[in-house]
C-alpha cells in the first residue's frame, strides 16, 4: 500500500532559525559592547597627582626653600566639590548639601550648617583628621564648574577650621577621576 | 546504475557545525571587545598636577590672567593705571572733569584691553576723592586672546610673561567653565617660568569698572574675583 509520508522529510529543522537567532543575538551583543566601549573608552581616567616641588641642595637652601620643603612633606586629602556635595577620594563617599551655601545670612550660619552635614560622616571624619594635623596634611578641593559659584563658602569653611586648601578646577564631564 | 541518494535525516539533525561556527565567531568577537574595553578602562588619558599652595613672594604684585571664553589674556592694569592717574593729585576738584577728558583722549591700551578713567563728582562728595575715580576696562576688538592650541612657548602670552619678573609678580588666573584646559596650559607655562600662581572662578562681561583704590595687593578688577 502506498504511503505518502516520508520519514526522512517529515521533521522540521529548527537549526536555520537557531542560526539566525544566534546571529541576531551576536549582532546585538556586538552593538551593545561597542556602545559601552565608546562611552567608557572615550572618557578615559583622569589621574590627578600632586605636583613635585623642586628644591636645591640642602647646603644652598634658603628659608623660603625650607618652607617649600615643609609644604612638600604634607600629604593631600582629595575632596571633590560640585556645588551640592563633597566627595572624598578614593573611597568616593559623599556628603550632600540640600541648601545653597550662599543662602545663609552670616558666615556663622553657613559654617554651622556645613558642620551639621559633615558630622558623623566619613568625609567629616577625614576633614577633622586634617584639622588635627595641619602640618602633615592639607585639603585639595577638586572643583567642578557647577561648584564655582559657592566655592568661596566651602573653601572658607576649611580655612575656618585652620586647614590649608588648594583648589583645582576639574572639567564637568570628567567621570573617572583618580587621585594619586 | 542510478543509486538513490540515501536520506540524510539523522545526519542533518545532528550536524551542529554551522551553529558552532557562528557561536565560536561571536565568542571570539565578544572576547576581543572585552579585552579592548578592559585595556581602554585601564588607560589614563592624562595627568593633572596640582601644585602645592605656596605664598607669593613678599612684596610682589598680582597680575590677572583671564581664562575666559576659551582664550587666555593677560590683564595687567598696573601701567595703564599709572598712566591714567599720573598727576591726578595736583588737579583741583573743579578742573577734574576736564582733566579726565584730556587723559582719555590718549587712553592707554595693552595687548588685549583699553583703559579709560572715570570720575564721579557726586561720589567724591559722598565717599571722598579716592573713591570717585573709576578705571573702565574694555576689550580691544579683534584681540580675542589665545586658545589652547595657540598656547606654547612662542605664544604672545609667553612673551608677555617674559616681560614680567617672577620675583615682582605673581599670577592670578580668572577662570570660567569653558576654559579649563587652556588655563592649565597657561598655568604650566607660568610655573615653568617661576611664577607663583593662584586661580579663582571668574567670568567678566566687558566693559568692567573698578575703583582706583580697590585693591591693596595690586590694581585690577579684584572685587569681581573671589576674595581668597
Amino acid at each position: 500500500m502506498a504511503n505518502l509520508s516520508n520519514d526522512d522529510e517529515e521533521g522540521i529543522s529548527l537549526f536555520p532559525m537557531f542560526n539566525i537567532l544566534a546571529c541576531t543575538l551576536g549582532v546585538m551583543v556586538f552593538i551593545l559592547a561597542t556602545v559601552a566601549t565608546v562611552s567608557l573608552g572615550a572618557d578615559k581616567a583622569i589621574e590627578i597627582v600632586e605636583a613635585p616641588i623642586e628644591l636645591p641642595d640642602s647646603s644652598e637652601m634658603t628659608v623660603e626653600d625650607a618652607a617649600r620643603g615643609a609644604a612638600e612633606r604634607r600629604r593631600p586629602v582629595w575632596i571633590e566639590w560640585d556645588g551640592v556635595q563633597l566627595t572624598i577620594y578614593p573611597s568616593m563617599e559623599t556628603v550632600g548639601f540640600d541648601r545653597d551655601l550662599r543662602s545663609f545670612d552670616s558666615w556663622d550660619e553657613t559654617y554651622a550648617y556645613i558642620s551639621e552635614r559633615l558630622t558623623g560622616t566619613r568625609v567629616g571624619a577625614s576633614v577633622a583628621q586634617v584639622g588635627l594635623e595641619p602640618e602633615l596634611r592639607y585639603v585639595v578641593l577638586l572643583v567642578r564648574p557647577s561648584g564655582f559659584d559657592n566655592l568661596l563658602e566651602i573653601g572658607s569653611y576649611f580655612e575656618f577650621l585652620g586647614i590649608d586648601v588648594a583648589h583645582e578646577p576639574i572639567n564637568q564631564q570628567w567621570q573617572r577621576v583618580r587621585v594619586n | 546504475m542510478y543509486r538513490k541518494p540515501r536520506g540524510g535525516g539523522s545526519q542533518s539533525i545532528l550536524n551542529l557545525d554551522s551553529l558552532m561556527d557562528i557561536l565560536s565567531c561571536l565568542v571570539g568577537v565578544m572576547l576581543f571587545l572585552v579585552i579592548y574595553t578592559v585595556l581602554e578602562l585601564g588607560a589614563t588619558s592624562f595627568q593633572v598636577a596640582v601644585p602645592v599652595p605656596l605664598d607669593p613672594p613678599a612684596g610682589s604684585r598680582r597680575v590677572l590672567v583671564l581664562a575666559n571664553g576659551g582664550t587666555v589674556r593677560v590683564l595687567d592694569a598696573a601701567r595703564p593705571i599709572r598712566d591714567l592717574s599720573t598727576g591726578i593729585d595736583q588737579v583741583p576738584v573743579d578742573a577734574m572733569p576736564e582733566f579726565v577728558r584730556q587723559v582719555n583722549l590718549s587712553a592707554p591700551t595693552d595687548a588685549y584691553f583699553s583703559y579709560t578713567l572715570g570720575y564721579d563728582a557726586e561720589m567724591a562728595a559722598v565717599a571722598g576723592r579716592d573713591r570717585s575715580f573709576q578705571i573702565a576696562v574694555d576689550e580691544i576688538p579683534g584681540e580675542p586672546g589665545e586658545t589652547l592650541q595657540e598656547l606654547d612657548s612662542g605664544s604672545r602670552y609667553a612673551s608677555l610673561l617674559g616681560g614680567l619678573d617672577p620675583n615682582d609678580v605673581w599670577i592670578e588666573f580668572g577662570v570660567d567653565a569653558f576654559t579649563l584646559d587652556a588655563f592649565r596650559r597657561a598655568r604650566d607655562l607660568a610655573e615653568a617660568r617661576g611664577f607663583a600662581t593662584r586661580w579663582g572662578p571668574l567670568s567678566l562681561d566687558f566693559p568692567v569698572s573698578f575703583s582706583l583704590d580697590d585693591d591693596a595687593q595690586g590694581p585690577g578688577p579684584r572685587r569681581s574675583l573671589s576674595q581668597r
